[in-house]
């Protein structure tokens, strides 16, 4: 009882205490402030790098330009998603059927979309991250299943939110996961369109350009490694990492021009696009894709 | 006796709902590239670009933002910290050659840059927010939310 009367003034201090440290910081921000929905972010250390990776949606817009030719039996069948208990196949696959959705909302027909963004929520749910897609979402990605536009918005402001609430919440392990698959399952659905390498030699040039967003996400990556599953995951992408860079690259002078105020940076890194290359990035890809789309692999 | 049980209850139920609160509180970082402090002139043509994004960061230490940037491509990149932290040196440098493409220091610290990039490349946008009339009393006092707000579009094609 008398512990309970300490107790009680303890709680109302801390609390009292708590609550002025947060007001001494407003001070200092802006009238306007974003809307509070993740947890502080610190970046303290010299050098520190900060990294960033585009969603699956803006790999594929990169490399299709306007040109695509949607196959919906490329992505991996909702259908598989019940098959993954562990969270390392949960996550990986979590990414694949983000880059699905995202290539799915390139077609006209909306048949199996809302399918998979209920794959994205269980899945998503499989590996903690909730508040993903509430009622209110799904109502909105609902009544926008014909505006295509309006799914490839989405499908970016899924991916980004979930990188967002991983990396505050430290689970950066967990968003390498996902990343592995969205990577992985874009380049694989950007592979599959190719079925006359002559007419796709521009296609395959862009494919080939994602080496700069792999190798920053290897370089991420390595800071996970202590994790299991992030290392098994790496071990696996090795294959990859070698196929993008056993592809010729030709460098043309970079420079700098500036004309009044227009300012423009030109020349950097070519990359040579020949049918043999092109078969073993291929083959890479669609055998990397197999191995994590399996169940429990 | 038992009154006194449902007070310690109630004041513990008040205590544990109201201490997410301060957490809550110090969430404000994100989405700040997209606040207004942030905003880049746009006649339309260009959209967000998926690699923007808020911190909060150390003032007047360097930390570096590790990004692709596609070719062919328009861009408008601008870099903004909270009211009176500025202002904010950044540099945007090829992270290959690590070539220095652009420096705010010849313009004298601008908040934001526009360019064509003629080819797919990673870059480093270096930023160190120099916060000149900050004189930190407090921890709080050295950390500032910045935002990297990126614009493109694909860039037109010249000729007739």
């Amino acid at each position: 009882m008398q512990y309970s009367y300490i107790l009680v003034p303890v709680l109302v201090f801390i609390l009292l205490f708590s609550g002025c440290n947060s007001c001494k910081k407003e001070k200092k921000e802006t009238s306007e402030k974003p809307e509070a929905t993740e947890t502080i972010l610190i970046k303290d250390t010299l050098n520190e790098v900060i990294y960033v990776l585009p969603s699956p949606n803006e790999i594929l817009a990169e490399i299709f330009m306007d040109e695509v030719k949607i196959n919906p039996s490329f992505v991996n069948p909702h259908t598989n998603a019940k098959n993954y208990l562990d969270t390392r196949s949960q996550a990986v696959n979590l990414g694949v059927y983000i880059a699905d959705f995202a290539y799915l909302s390139y077609s006209s027909e909306n048949t199996t979309e809302l399918e998979y963004l209920k794959v994205i929520k269980k899945l998503s749910e499989e590996v903690n991250i909730y508040g993903l897609m509430e009622n209110k979402t799904m109502e909105r990605i609902q009544n926008n299943l014909t505006e295509k536009d309006s799914l490839n918005k989405i499908s970016q402001e899924l991916y980004y939110k979930i990188s967002n609430n991983l990396e505050n919440s430290n689970r950066e392990n967990i968003f390498t996961l996902i990343s592995t698959g969205a990577i992985v399952e874009s380049l694989y659905l950007s592979v599959m369109l190719v079925d006359d390498f002559d007419d796709y030699k521009e296609i395959i040039e862009k494919m080939y350009e994602q080496k700069f967003v792999f190798d920053n996400f290897y370089e991420y990556a390595q800071v996970y490694t202590d994790d299991p599953y992030v290392k098994l995951i790496i071990d696996q992408l090795e294959v990859l990492k070698q196929t993008f860079d056993q592809i010729k690259q030709e460098e043309k002078e970079q420079k700098v021009i500036k004309e009044g105020k227009t300012l423009r940076f030109t020349g950097g890194t070519q990359f040579v696009v020949n049918n043999e290359n092109f078969d073993r990035f291929k083959t890479n890809i669609i055998s990397i894709r197999d191995e994590i789309i399996k169940s429990n692999n | 006796m038992k009154n006194y049980n449902i007070f310690l209850v109630f004041t513990l139920f008040v205590f544990i709902a109201l201490l997410p609160v301060k957490h809550v509180n110090a969430q404000y970082c994100d989405r700040f590239h997209e606040t207004s402090a942030c905003r880049l002139s746009n006649d339309g043509s260009f959209k967000p670009y998926g690699q923007s994004k808020s911190a909060m960061i150390e003032i007047k230490k360097t930390f570096e933002y590790k990004l692709v940037l596609y070719g062919e491509k328009d861009f408008k990149i601008g870099i903004c910290t909270e009211d009176g932290f500025g202002p904010v040196h950044f540099k945007i440098i090829n992270a290959r050659s690590k070539e220095v493409l652009y420096d705010n220091i010849i313009d004298d610290y601008i908040e934001s840059v526009g360019f064509t990039n003629d080819f797919t490349q990673s870059v480093i946008i270096e930023i160190t927010v120099l916060a000149e009339d900050v004189e930190p009393e407090e921890a709080y006092d050295t950390r500032a939310c910045v935002g990297v707000n990126i614009l493109w579009r694909k860039a037109p094609e010249i000729g007739f």
